[in-house]
């Protein structure tokens, strides 16, 4: 999950840095960690744009699986539905968790104007559902 | 009549039908489109496939890139696709009539277009030729500035012929009835402008097509243009213009499910709520000929679009139904009962 996310954060940085600046204001101070399978971020405003922290999170954690994470990136699961049955977490201040998922939306909606994060996608679904490695 | 002259045809598709795709970027703050659309009503299989590509805004490194999208509707409903090709390995290219994206493909044969599908991660796979049984017609539309300047060549009705595989099971196509336009413009989604756009699929021995568009402002509170298009045994026989058109839109389609297309939008785009009417009609009148066209929405499809102008999701949702024509045109009556296949957009 980390190369998706980190390269999305590249391109859409590269191509749309409004996308990011906006997602960056609605994060304000908070740092809201990302738990996907094994592997853990968390997300900062920093400089007018988003990036990876090395700082702890804080105020509002959101885990799921990768099998959770593909599903709803593929639109085969509602967000709403995932969270009822368990399979999306939420934890923390109910305004930050608020904040968080605006970002996430102004942050999606810049990846899905860049065109090369489908094959990035790709590479994810590859690595999910077959079971490998994903190197982003 | 007279039936159509197949060369004549040929020459009108490689003289109309080509990709403009120009070669630099439009120096305004919007981006230039342009897309090839093919209808194929197989009886119980309907299928949409798009080729397009757009350019991004004017000053950002976002190649121009071509994708292909894929709507089938079968006993199972919607199934949507959207497939994206490196620049390389799809294109519409400019001065050609046809398109590419990776497997997927379009050209020319004289005066039919081949169509061959065999996308990626969509169930289906296609070889079909599409004869052309009617004439052309290029048609422009620009209500006003902020809306879609559009310019489109519309040929109501084709023949098509072949396969198509769904789900691993082939099915012979003989002769069904098709649709192909062929769209370009430079303009944004997500400024203030809808679109109600429908054409229907008929017995081939029908004498009527039509071809419906209606552009309005985003809340659908003002028509900016309308028209009704009409042709008898495949040439243009009457126009039907503004307000010699009414649009009645009833009540609200409440599908049990909705398809997205991208999935991945529909985390922004949930639920299955839509502004699609139960049912649609547009009455004609001009002089003594009148002509009424009523369709009920059936199952829809909703292709989501990032807007251009904002952060706001455009929805253009795809719908087919029972479609009926009806009325008497240069003293002729008209009745034709058959397929209809719409788009609602709601910005």
């Amino acid at each position: 999950m980390l190369p998706l996310i980190d390269g999305a954060l590249a391109e859409v940085g590269d191509r749309y840095p409004e996308s990011l600046a906006r997602a960056a204001r609605w994060l304000g101070v908070d740092r809201p960690e990302l738990r996907v399978g094994a592997a853990e971020l968390v997300i900062e405003a920093r400089q007018g744009t988003l990036q990876r922290s090395a700082s702890a999170g804080g105020r509002a954690t959101l885990r799921l699986s990768d099998t959770t994470l593909l599903a709803l990136l593929e639109g085969e699961r509602d967000l709403v539905a995932a969270c009822r049955a368990g399979d999306v977490e939420l934890r923390g201040d109910v305004r930050a968790l608020a904040r968080f998922f605006e970002a996430f939306r102004v942050f999606l909606h810049g990846c899905v104007r860049v065109p090369e994060n489908e094959a990035r996608l790709g590479r994810y679904r590859a690595a999910v559902r077959g079971g490998g490695r994903h190197d982003g | 009549m007279k039936p159509l002259d197949p060369r004549r045809l040929g020459s009108l598709l490689g003289s109309l039908d080509f990709n403009r795709a120009p070669l630099g970027r439009s120096p305004r703050g919007t981006g230039f489109k342009e897309w090839l659309y093919f209808g194929i009503g197989a009886g119980p299989i309907e299928l949409v496939v798009c080729f397009a590509t757009s350019d991004g805004p004017p000053d950002r490194p976002v190649p121009r890139v071509a994708r292909m999208l894929l709507f089938v509707r079968d006993a199972r409903g919607f199934r949507g696709f959207v497939e994206r090709a490196a620049p390389e390995h799809g294109r519409l290219p400019g001065g050609r009539v046809g398109a590419f994206v990776n497997r997927n493909a379009v050209h020319r044969v004289g005066s039919a277009l081949e169509l061959t599908l065999d996308p990626e991660r969509a169930p289906l796979k296609a070889e079909l030729r599409l004869s052309v049984t009617s004439l052309p017609a290029p048609l422009h539309q620009s209500p006003r500035p902020d809306a879609p300047g559009m310019n489109w060549l519309v040929i109501p009705r084709m023949t098509a012929t072949g396969w198509i595989e769904l789900d691993g099971v082939r099915h012979a196509v003989d002769e069904a009835p098709a649709y192909h336009d062929h769209n370009w413009g430079t303009f944004d989604f997500g400024h203030d402008f809808t679109w109600e756009w429908g054409y229907g699929f008929f017995e081939t021995d029908a004498r009527w097509s039509f071809v419906m568009v209606r552009f309005a402002d985003a809340a659908r509170s003002r028509a900016l243009e309308q028209a009704l298009f009409l042709w008898r045994d495949g040439r243009p026989a009457r126009s039907l213009t503004g307000s010699e058109l009414s649009v009645r839109r009833e009540g609200l389609l409440r599908p049990v499910r909705l398809p997205k297309v991208p999935g991945a939008l529909r985390l922004l785009a949930p639920g299955t709520a839509t502004d699609i009417p139960a049912s649609y009609a547009v009455t004609g009148a001009l002089g003594h000929d009148r002509l009424e066209l009523a369709f009920t929405p059936e199952d829809a499809l909703q292709l989501l679009i990032p807007s251009e102008a904002d952060e706001r999701i455009t929805r253009i949702h795809e719908v087919t139904g029972p479609v009926r024509i009806a009325g008497s045109i240069a003293g002729e009556r008209i009745h034709q009962r058959g397929r209809g296949v719409f788009e609602f957009l709601a910005a």
